[in-house]
């Protein structure tokens, strides 16, 4: 269970723009393990989905600067390897599921053709044996006639069938970690929940660990075993499942967990916020970058507060310097968990404009990428 | 046009329907209707917030726009003040225009590109100068009123944040003096803590101006929030409309509870195995099932069920829901419940209501 899979350290990535440069991943660490599932949590352009997509090679290109080391149980770099080497662990070793399935999948292809494409791609066996491999995996991600629906297309699928159908193309070459990019957030409520179960069931039964890449801290408290929390391109905070939700010490963190409306409790009048919006990645303030949201903000956090162990020995990490006790007391607003509704508008830090406009269309223009993190309905 | 009614609901809905024809063939023949809205009823008093939630499909979109009129319906009548707005021309509607407007999902599709954001906004400030009505205001106090400053009136839509995009569309829809505004999706594209600080612009500007909302999502937890009432459609169906608190607490539907219980709890210690709730999928709405639309997914469901279309029974506190096997109820709850006058046309005659028990 402890076995460590994937190692990330001190990853950086930045593109350079017109304008400067963007610097998407700012020193990001972490490690997967076996059978664990690992999620990343942070809003549009925390740097959660480049990190990931970088591991997977997917941000190379001539205006991209990645630096940093990723590395594999077996010992092989991610980053830096050569393209013909890193087409064999796509999809072989470390497999992605994205959020939006339409878009992953050719509309032109029946379902398991793609599937026995990629099984093709990896391994050498023969058409009907990858097939019938396909059906199977399809029959275990639960859709139902797996024989006659592998001869339909994408768009005859439901949004909640086609990602079962991602999920299945993930798991053909039985991979050892699987990256699921907001894997539920273009779905319903009840269609997601039996998404997540899907997923759940295969970490039990494969071994395999899992990147969650997600927005939402519901679906992070529904699977996740342990959870990294970033923003405007750092990991803030670091923790085991439950201490990050019972003991919290970034107060990002605590200014996510308040700001979520709940179901299993009263209503308050108002909804507790975060004031602003995140830093630009052009021009992020000096220091800790969520000085210019933060409430709770002194003159030492002008300067770059590092990721360090919330208590002596412990696992639990976070990137804020004031002390455990009065974080504790500090946290504690109305009763919960949140950020005060004291007014921060003065924001000193370089921030372009009345608010950054967009970093993740800028993000995304770099990367001639276009990826909206709007949820279909 | 008539005067408007005294004491009349702001908003009255009488069994709309929309349907939309689907073709096949080369000739474009009809082969069957999307029954996309399919007789609804409902009410919606001045300064009143209405939340309207359902999954992808369930008519709640098709609903909001037919409601402005960029659908047209294809049954059933929609008054405002009491005067029936479903068969008018362009012409005639540009007061109930003036005074119902719009916010979309994604704020970045319905702002125009070329267009300074002075324009924009500006646009529904010269429609109030063209109205009596209407209070005069200037780009300037709306910008502020929604949380932005002067000079973003001379900025374009693209040097925006998401958030500060679906303030415009705010302001764009206050420009013209509204009475309601139908808000499609207003925070499901922005992150959280955007989201709630567009959710507490709203509740502000309602205080303010005592403005009416419909406000229509799939996500039960922030509607909560919002709403006074709350409406929940399945298949082009209302199957239950309830004040909020009683809606969360004690859900009648099968199909509401199941959307309750599929929203993940943000607390580790709330865990538990959610697969168990509402199986399968949504059903095609051009063949939709016969009796209640969500006897193919329903764990309490049964031969009436299947034969008989459930109609509207109205409990204690104005509560209704559209089930043969209501959860959350007392046998005297029962026996006190009245066939609402808000039932579909098609909906059984009587009420045959009995406790729910789980099938296998």
């Amino acid at each position: 269970m402890s076995e460590d899979i994937l190692t990330v350290e001190h990853l950086k990535v930045g593109f350079r723009t017109e304008r400067g440069v963007v610097h998407a991943v700012d020193d990001v660490s972490w490690t997967l393990r076996r059978g664990e599932v690992l999620s990343v949590v942070g809003e549009s352009g925390s740097g959660k989905s480049v990190s990931a997509m970088t591991l997977m090679g997917l941000t190379r290109s001539n205006n991209a600067e990645i630096s940093g080391t990723a590395t594999l149980a077996d010992g092989t770099e991610l980053v830096g390897l050569p393209e013909d080497q890193m087409r064999r662990i796509r999809g072989g070793r470390i497999s992605m599921i994205f959020q939006d399935p339409m878009s992953a999948l050719t509309p032109v292809y029946r379902i398991g053709d793609q599937i026995v494409e990629q099984i093709r791609a990896h391994e050498k066996v023969s058409k009907q044996a990858a097939n019938a491999r396909a059906i199977d995996l399809l029959k275990r991600v639960g859709i139902p006639r797996a024989e006659e629906r592998a001869r339909a297309y994408p768009h005859q699928f439901s949004g909640g069938m086609r990602q079962r159908v991602m999920i299945a193309m993930a798991l053909s070459c039985s991979p050892e970690i699987l990256i699921a990019d907001e894997p539920t957030t273009a779905l319903d409520v009840t269609i997601q929940a039996q998404i997540l179960g899907e997923i759940e069931d295969l970490r039990t039964e494969t071994g395999v660990g899992v990147l969650l890449i997600t927005h939402d801290l519901g679906v992070v408290a529904e699977v996740a075993d342990r959870v990294v929390v970033m923003y405007a391109g750092r990991v803030v905070e670091e923790a085991d499942l439950r201490e990050l939700f019972k003991d919290p010490m970034h107060p990002y963190t605590w200014g996510l967990l308040g700001s979520i409306p709940r179901i299993d409790q009263a209503r308050p009048a108002r909804l507790p916020t975060i004031s602003g919006s995140p830093p630009s990645l052009l021009n992020p303030p000096a220091g800790c970058h969520f000085i210019t949201r933060c409430p709770h903000r002194i003159d030492a956090c002008h300067t770059e507060p590092e990721l360090k162990s919330s208590a002596i020995g412990s696992l639990h990490r976070d990137r804020c310097l004031l002390p455990a006790d009065e974080k504790r007391s500090l946290r504690v607003v109305n009763g919960s968990i949140g950020l005060p509704a004291a007014a921060v508008e003065a924001v000193p830090a370089g921030v372009d404009g009345p608010e950054a406009p967009t970093t993740q269309g800028s993000l995304d223009s770099a990367l001639g990428l276009d990826s909206p993190e709007g949820r279909l309905s | 046009m008539t005067l408007p009614a005294d004491n009349a609901p702001l908003l009255e809905i009488e069994h709309l329907q929309v349907y939309f024809p689907v073709r096949a063939g080369a000739f474009g023949r009809v082969s069957g209707h999307v029954h996309a809205v399919d007789d609804v009823t409902l009410t919606l008093n001045e300064g009143e917030t209405l939340g309207l939630v359902g999954e992808s499909g369930c008519g709640k979109t098709t609903l909001a726009r037919t409601l402005v009129r960029l659908t047209a319906s294809t049954g059933g009548t929609i008054r405002f003040h009491g005067e029936d707005v479903t068969r008018r021309t362009n012409k005639q509607l540009r007061t109930f225009r003036r005074n119902v407007q719009m916010v979309f999902q994604d704020p970045q599709a319905s702002l125009n590109p070329r267009k300074r954001i002075g324009q924009i906004v500006g646009a529904g400030v010269r429609l109030r100068k063209g109205d009596a009505g209407a209070r005069p205001i200037t780009v300037t106090q709306l910008l502020e009123q929604v949380g932005l400053e002067a000079e973003h009136a001379q900025r374009y839509p693209h040097e925006f944040s998401g958030g500060q995009r679906q303030r415009i569309g705010i302001a764009r829809a206050l420009a013209a003096d509204p009475k309601l505004i139908i808000l499609d999706e207003p925070v499901s594209a922005l992150d959280v803590s955007i989201q709630a600080q567009v959710v507490n612009l709203l509740d502000d500007l309602q205080d303010e101006l005592g403005l009416s909302y419909i406000f229509v999502a799939h996500d039960l937890s922030v509607v909560r929030h919002v709403s006074d009432r709350i409406a929940v459609m399945y298949l082009g169906k209302i199957v239950e409309i309830s004040n909020a608190d009683d809606l969360y607490a004690r859900p009648k539907h099968p199909y509401t509870a199941s959307l309750l219980e599929a929203i993940p709890i943000p607390d580790p210690d709330a865990r538990t195995d959610r697969r168990a709730i509402a199986p399968g999928e949504l059903p095609s709405p051009t063949n939709p099932p016969p009796g209640c639309r969500f006897n193919t997914r329903c764990r309490f469901a049964t031969d009436l069920c299947r034969r008989v279309e459930p109609p509207l029974a109205e409990f204690a506190g104005g509560h209704l829901a559209a089930c043969h096997h209501p959860l959350n109820v007392t046998p005297d709850e029962v026996s006190a419940a009245v066939r609402s006058d808000a039932s579909p046309v098609a909906a059984g005659e009587k009420l045959e209501l009995s406790p729910a028990v789980a099938q296998s």
